[in-house]
């Protein structure tokens, strides 16, 4: 089975976004991601865990039984998540660590890992797992970026920590309903632009 | 013929839809009255800006996806005026303009307008004005028959605890069975008072628009409810009247829950929604954040709604079949 990678990439990061088609790992938007600060470590994070347990999966998944799969990612997921969670806790904010507190360890057993350490890397060669592991990890950070800042725009009228000129506030855009209005909102857009460049093919090929 | 198999609800765009709208219109005309009797000519202004931000909605909405302008129906006319008499008379004037904008924005328009919203948008427009700005919406004056409010700065107006807050807090209000009925008490605009609030349901039911099996098991079971689990001790007929008139309970009966599109079509099917509606509202009331959120059981039970009447249905056909006559 050998696929093109750019396809791979782009399908997880925009066209078949994980978090806006799919719905996975919907948890940690909905109820950690109030700052563009915790958006970017928790896409961090992810990243830091994600690529190197999808290697490991491409590697050695063939060689492990199947229903030893998801204990094998998972255990791999939270050794590599204690490491991630020290370093932010230690060297980079330990404020960012103390506010996501739980949803760091939470991401472990995320459904994005689920989806790509355990569906799609086993089987697959190094290298379209490490494409797969990028572009799902980048997608998932473009939502949760800007889900993030836009909440933190309205609930605190700061970005990235830094005043903004605005004095209007809505402190609820920090609850969670706020984060699946502006997710159901994002994934229609993108629904929209998907089948308008559909319509478009189909006139084009006729 | 093609026959087409949808979920329900089944009613979408038909032609009663626009009579049925301002039916509704009508029947809340004697409330906004009612509350301009009771706090001057305020209340009127709150409800007409929530009736012009949602039809602005409603047309700018119709604008934007080219279609035909809908504010003939008078859904939209609806939608505002039920946010408008559920505010408080000293709520700012932009705030029921935003709960409309929302309810008909966010909630309606993106899923195809009228017919087609999955929630019934008045409910989600309060929903999302109760989570963001409850003092606004919870500070209530004495309603004083002689006494109308400022229509500028209501800074020196004297407030009132509601009866809910005093339920909430576990004190039963000391209000006379005629304050009751006839609203003398702290509350939303046009949800205190009792008479005119059955009578508009009366007059829902004649006219179809509204149906008595959704209102009258969703009334029964928060009396039940309120009278085995009285939120006050010693508990008691005074608290079960307490609890049906206070907040609005009665209005979101009368009103909310059954609305057409979005409620159960076959008869059992509109008992059992209508009883979940209410033990919802009571369940929220007793652990909830706020003193009311009948608002978020309605929206509960929207989604519901499909399911309940689809299994309804199935039990309600498997009951009846065979035998001739049998009713839906």
């Amino acid at each position: 089975m050998k696929q093109p990678l750019r396809p791979i990439f782009t399908s997880t990061f925009l066209t078949n976004n994980i978090v806006l088609v799919k719905a996975v790992g919907l948890c940690p938007i909905i109820a950690g991601a109030v700052t563009l600060k915790y958006g970017v470590a928790l896409t961090l994070c992810t990243m830091a865990v994600l690529l190197p347990s999808c290697l490991f999966m491409a590697v050695l998944g063939d060689r492990i039984p199947k229903w030893l799969h998801p204990p094998v990612y998972t255990g791999v997921a939270m050794l590599l998540m204690v490491g991630a969670a020290a370093v932010v806790s230690r060297l980079i904010a330990p404020e960012i660590y103390a506010a996501l507190y739980l949803f760091l360890p939470l991401m472990v057993v995320s459904t994005i890992f689920t989806y790509h350490a355990g569906g799609f890397s086993p089987g697959t060669g190094p290298l379209m797992a490490a494409v797969d592991a990028v572009g799902s990890s980048l997608g998932f950070g473009l939502v949760i970026c800007l889900v993030s800042s836009l909440r933190e725009i309205s609930a605190y009228g700061t970005l990235w920590g830094m005043p903004l000129p605005i004095t209007v506030r809505f402190p609820s855009g920090a609850l969670p309903f706020a984060a699946f209005l502006l997710l159901g909102f994002m994934a229609a857009l993108l629904q929209h632009i998907k089948n308008r460049q559909a319509r478009r093919r189909e006139e084009a090929d006729l | 013929m093609a026959l087409k198999a949808t979920p329900a609800p089944y009613l979408r765009n038909v032609e009663r839809t626009g009579s049925r709208a301002w039916t509704t219109t009508l029947v809340l005309l004697p409330l906004t009255a009612f509350s301009a009797v009771y706090y001057g000519f305020r209340p009127v202004l709150l409800i007409l800006s929530g009736i012009a931000a949602a039809n602005l909605c409603e047309g700018i909405g119709c604008l934007l996806m080219r279609r035909r302008l809908t504010l003939a129906d008078g859904s939209a006319t609806v939608t505002g005026a039920l946010i408008g008499l559920l505010m408080s008379p000293l709520s700012p004037y932009w705030l029921p303009a935003l709960a409309a904008a929302f309810a008909i924005a966010v909630v309606k328009m993106p899923f195809g307008g009228h017919g087609h919203e999955p929630f019934l948008p008045a409910a989600a427009g309060l929903a999302v004005i109760t989570q963001c700005f409850p003092a606004y919406l919870f500070t209530y004056p004495t309603p004083g028959l002689s006494q109308p409010l400022p229509l500028g700065s209501i800074a020196a107006v004297a407030t009132e605890t509601s009866p809910a807050a005093l339920l909430a807090a576990g004190t039963a209000p000391a209000y006379t069975p005629p304050g009751w009925l006839l609203g003398q008490i702290p509350g939303p605009l046009g949800a205190t008072a009792g008479v005119l609030l059955l009578a508009c349901a009366v007059v829902l039911f004649l006219r179809k628009v509204t149906s008595p099996l959704i209102t009258l098991p969703y009334l029964l079971t928060c009396a039940v409810y309120a009278l085995l689990f009285s939120r006050v001790d010693g508990g008691g007929w005074g608290v079960v009247m307490a609890e049906l008139c206070s907040g609005y309970l009665l209005f979101t009966g009368v009103f909310l829950l059954p609305a057409s599109v979005l409620a159960p079509r076959g008869w059992l099917g509109r008992i059992v929604y209508g009883i979940g509606g209410g033990l919802l509202v009571m369940l929220l009331r007793s652990f909830g954040r706020f003193e009311e959120g009948a608002c978020f059981a309605v929206l509960l039970m929207n989604a519901f709604s499909p399911i309940i009447d689809r299994f309804c249905w199935g039990i309600v056909y498997r009951l009846t079949a065979g035998r001739k006559g049998g009713r839906l």
